[in-house]
């Protein structure tokens, strides 16, 4: 069972800054998952964190709340999980895990037909695949998750749109909610279900969505439902996700965003975990916490960062040594040239000291150890195995290589690394807030000073990473070659796009 | 180095040895997992020691370009370049500077090629082979040798060996001029083409350096000859290399699919070690090895299955429980899914050299080729190369299989698992 505790110490009206901890106990084995909160979750491709092997998830200790979006495995009939369970699928540990299902991607964006009233267009490897409620319900007690996240109607059609399609999106969206809860259909209700705070970029709508959540239930459904008394009732806490939420309406300022947010908040509990998909940066994180109060992000630009070969290099609060300092990168793109000769690990403060709030990053790239227990292959000639595990940390130098010659570990470290620097921003959060929020207000101002919002080192990996994926292969160095004395001869080409 | 012999099969030429190099043990037989770009296919060093390995190489040619020396000295080597704390391989540069490289020619100063940084005309001498190796720093360096083509016929062939020989002279003089004898173990690589006089004229000649080399390669094979020409070449340099050396196939198998076979008949003629691409790579294209065969994890019949890969295999992906259709899902598409391969491919092939180390040490190596083969090939049959090579160290593979049961086939007995459509 998922429960959520704001502490009481920070727990604000409604809005504002809160630290908080979500518990999981799993009844077959009495494991309690805890998660301090704001904190971190991760979400899956195609069911694997991206770039970790499972001996990798496991070492990367900073995972505790994992997103699985169900759509990849509409591919075949019966869907995998339906099988097998999540867990023993796609090894989790259940004693450290908590597996949240979606149906689809909150962060895939793509053009997709719309939805219907019966059913959800989801998208996998073999196109578009239709999931009505039901299914839904049944893949997900066959599936096994430990939380849900309920079906929405979200558009992802260009904007604006029209009332009557928001109001059809709100019904449906409170349709397939309650079809969620139901048990008369037979299956047992699922519990700890997440809803997605519908309405799009319509404040009207929002609010419209939040009150039908709270409303007493009709006597039918009273029945269906029970012992419910209203819909919110029977959710754990809501989510909302950022990416469709941008994409449906132009926002000018984090104001407008956080804006709509209130008001589906504003007449909801303010007892219920909050999740956050689809954050455009920590900058971003920073305010939904302090004018909002959002417990979970998914930090997917931890994830791009490692895709794109970004080692992330930030801290909350902004340590003393960076205090006067202005737009800062958030991180190390390692395609740069610059890193070829730089041993240093990803994080390492110039000065030679490294102060007491800044200590070595606990990541298996900056802070490896070798295994203890190793495989041996031929038990009777044993090799008196080592068993010490100190390793060096990985450097900028050896990533730079990786990335150049397109090595996958490359990503795998940068993944363990940037998890951990995310899970320790939010540790930073929560201590900062712990101090008190006059305080919390003033990092903010700081951070976004010191850092650069725009990200700007993001955009440039970005494109060093398809530059490589490009060139490589045999007679990569000749090619890269002719383009250097190409660009030798016309200096000025810079508009030049790039055909992806 | 430290080469000792712990055991020696009482029937075939395969010994178990224990090599103690500059970063610590290595027990022969093995094989050498190649990391080229200084990574291990999607795995770090960590992962990798996991599985059990001692000893992987890496590519002279590949990490001169990148990072190159300057940045491998201001590292300090390869070793903490990687990260990587076990024994390390390279090869001489040469292998690819003919198969990579446009233009190559070769001088008696060395091997004339067009730069891949300029297309200027670049020299690659035995000596500068050697510095070049002594900035990576790994444990066993290779002796530049004049590669022909295993196909190539004529006094060309000759010529190479002769070459391959003098250039050994070199390098062991340059070697030993920066006194790195006592922490680099300089490798002979024995020539001669196809031409069993020619191996052994080359052998001899070798066996005359062997105060100064640690070990011998076998080179010049694999690149399209017949199977039972290449037996028969690796065997006679087995039979007359000195025992109190340890003895390296080079680049056996480069044909897909036969690696398994090759290096298992190898290890029977007196083999010590072998390197080889396929486990890393055919794992990236969805490919698992197994005792029983290869399962090609993209087929359509994967999709449902819930076993692992293989059921008693310690490697992180079987004993995590991975299954057959979880991988069917991933492979090809998500990296995750090349390093869950990765790492059972190369665990499988630490396993069958176990296997093979225990069954020597034991007495019992006959009996675990007979059983090895039986469980490989016994539906499609037993390729004929292995049935004679190991009969030519005293194995006889069809042994108590009743004659009207016997397959043996021609061909180089690939194996692969095909659609059903």
């Amino acid at each position: 069972m998922l429960s959520f505790r704001p502490h009481t110490n920070t727990i604000p009206e409604v809005f504002g800054p809160r630290r908080g901890l979500i518990s999981f106990v799993r009844s077959e084995s009495n494991d309690c998952i805890k998660l301090e909160t704001p904190g971190l979750l991760v979400s899956t491709s195609r069911g694997v964190v991206p770039h970790l092997s499972r001996d990798n998830l496991r070492r990367t200790n900073v995972i505790r709340w994992i997103n699985v979006p169900f759509e990849s495995f509409l591919e075949r009939q019966p869907p995998l999980p339906t099988t097998l369970p999540l867990q023993p699928l796609l090894g989790f540990d259940p004693s450290r895990h908590i597996i949240a299902l979606s149906l689809r991607d909150p962060n895939d964006l793509r053009p997709i037909p719309p939805n219907g009233d019966g059913h959800v267009s989801a998208m996998c490897i073999r196109g578009v695949q239709r999931v009505s409620p039901s299914s839904y319900k049944t893949y997900v007690r066959d599936s096994k998750p430990d939380v849900v996240f309920a079906l929405t109607d979200t558009c992802l059609s260009a904007p604006p749109h029209s009332q009557k399609r928001m109001t059809k999106s709100i019904d449906r969206s409170c349709d397939w909610l309650r079809n969620l809860l139901s048990s008369s259909t037979g299956a047992e209700r699922s519990r700890n279900i997440f809803v997605n705070l519908a309405g799009g970029g319509s404040a009207g709508a929002r609010r419209a969505f939040a009150a039908r959540l709270v409303e007493p239930l009709e006597p039918k459904d009273l029945v269906d439902l029970h012992p419910l008394q209203s819909l919110d009732e029977g959710i754990s806490g809501y989510s909302s996700d950022l990416a469709s939420l941008r994409a449906s309406v132009l926002l000018s300022s984090h104001d407008e965003l956080s804006g709509l947010i209130k008001d589906s908040l504003g007449s909801l509990s303010n007892a219920k975990a909050r999740i956050a998909t689809g954050s455009r940066s920590p900058h971003e994180c920073l305010r939904l916490i302090r004018d909002v109060g959002f417990d979970l992000f998914d930090a997917q630009w931890a994830v791009n960062a490692a895709h794109w070969g970004v080692a992330l290099d930030f801290r909350f609060p902004v340590p003393s040594r960076l205090r006067d300092r202005e737009s800062l990168d958030i991180g190390h793109n390692l395609y740069s040239e610059g890193y070829a000769e730089d041993f240093r690990s990803f994080i390492h403060p110039t000065e030679d000291v490294i102060s007491l709030e800044e200590s070595r990053c606990r990541c298996s790239a900056c802070s490896p150890s070798f295994e203890s227990d190793i495989l041996n292959h031929s038990p009777s000639l044993d090799l008196s195995a080592s068993h010490d595990t100190t390793a060096q940390p990985f450097t900028r130098a050896y990533l730079h290589h990786l990335l150049q010659t397109h090595e996958m570990s490359a990503h795998a470290l940068l993944m363990m690394h940037n998890l951990t620097v995310a899970d320790d921003f939010f540790a930073g959060v929560r201590s900062v807030l712990e101090a008190g929020p006059g305080n919390f207000n003033d990092e903010i101002a700081l951070f976004e000073k010191v850092y650069d919002e725009s990200m700007m080192v993001m955009a440039t990996a970005k494109e060093a990473w398809g530059t490589v994926d490009k060139e490589r292969g045999k007679g990569r160095l000749a090619r890269e070659q002719q383009k250097a004395a190409k660009n030798d001869q016309q200096p000025v080409v810079q508009t030049e796009s790039t055909p992806q | 180095m430290k080469f000792e012999i712990l055991a020696s099969c009482p029937t075939t030429r395969a010994r178990v040895a224990r090599m103690t190099l500059n970063h610590g043990p290595t027990l022969l037989p093995t094989f050498m997992p190649v990391a080229t770009q200084a990574a291990l296919k999607g795995l770090t060093p960590q992962q990798t020691e996991a599985l059990g390995v001692t000893l992987i190489l890496n590519n002279t040619y590949h990490l001169n370009l990148r990072p190159g020396i300057k940045i491998l000295d201001q590292a300090g080597g390869a070793h903490k370049f990687q990260g990587w704390r076990r024994n390390l391989l390279t090869d001489s540069g040469g292998f690819q500077l003919v198969s990579l490289s446009q233009f190559t020619q070769i001088t008696e100063e060395g091997a004339l090629f067009s730069s891949p940084y300029d297309g200027k005309p670049t020299m690659l001498t035995p000596e500068e082979s050697i510095a070049i190796q002594h900035s990576i720093g790994a444990d066993i360096i290779m002796q530049l040798d004049d590669v022909v083509s295993s196909l190539t016929t004529g006094p060309r062939v000759e010529e190479a060996m002769w070459r391959s020989i003098r250039w050994l002279d070199r390098c062991i003089k340059y070697h030993e001029s920066k006194g790195r004898q006592d922490t680099q173990e300089l490798f002979a690589i024995v020539q001669g083409g196809l031409d069993p006089k020619l191996r052994e004229i080359c052998v001899r000649e070798m066996i005359n350096r062997k105060e100064n080399v640690g070990g011998y390669a076998v080179g010049g094979l694999s690149g399209g000859e017949a199977k039972d020409v290449f037996w028969k070449m690796i065997s006679i340099c087995a039979e007359k290399l000195p025992v109190d050396r340890p003895r390296y196939a080079m680049g056996i198998g480069f044909a897909e699919g036969t690696k398994l076979l090759d290096l298992l008949v190898c290890v029977a003629l007196g083999i010590d070690m072998a390197d080889c691409v396929f486990p890393t790579r055919t794992a990236r294209f969805g490919v698992a090895l197994t005792f029983r065969g290869p399962l090609n994890l993209r087929l359509k019949h994967h999709t449902t299955s819930l076993d692992t890969i293989e059921e008693d295999c310690p490697c992180p992906t079987c004993s995590s429980g991975t299954s057959r259709a979880i991988l069917h899902h991933l492979v090809t598409v998500e990296t995750a899914g090349a390093h869950a391969l990765t790492q059972h491919n190369v665990v499988f092939q630490a396993r069958l050299m176990g296997g093979a180390r225990e069954a020597i040490f034991a007495g019992t190596f006959p009996a675990y080729l007979r059983s090895f083969f039986a469980n490989y090939f016994g539906e499609t049959g037993y390729p004929k190369w292995c049935v004679d090579a190991l009969r030519s160290v005293g194995v006889d593979l069809l042994e108590g299989i009743p004659p009207a049961e016997v397959k043996v086939v021609d061909g180089q007995g690939m194996k692969w698992e095909y659609s059903e459509s």
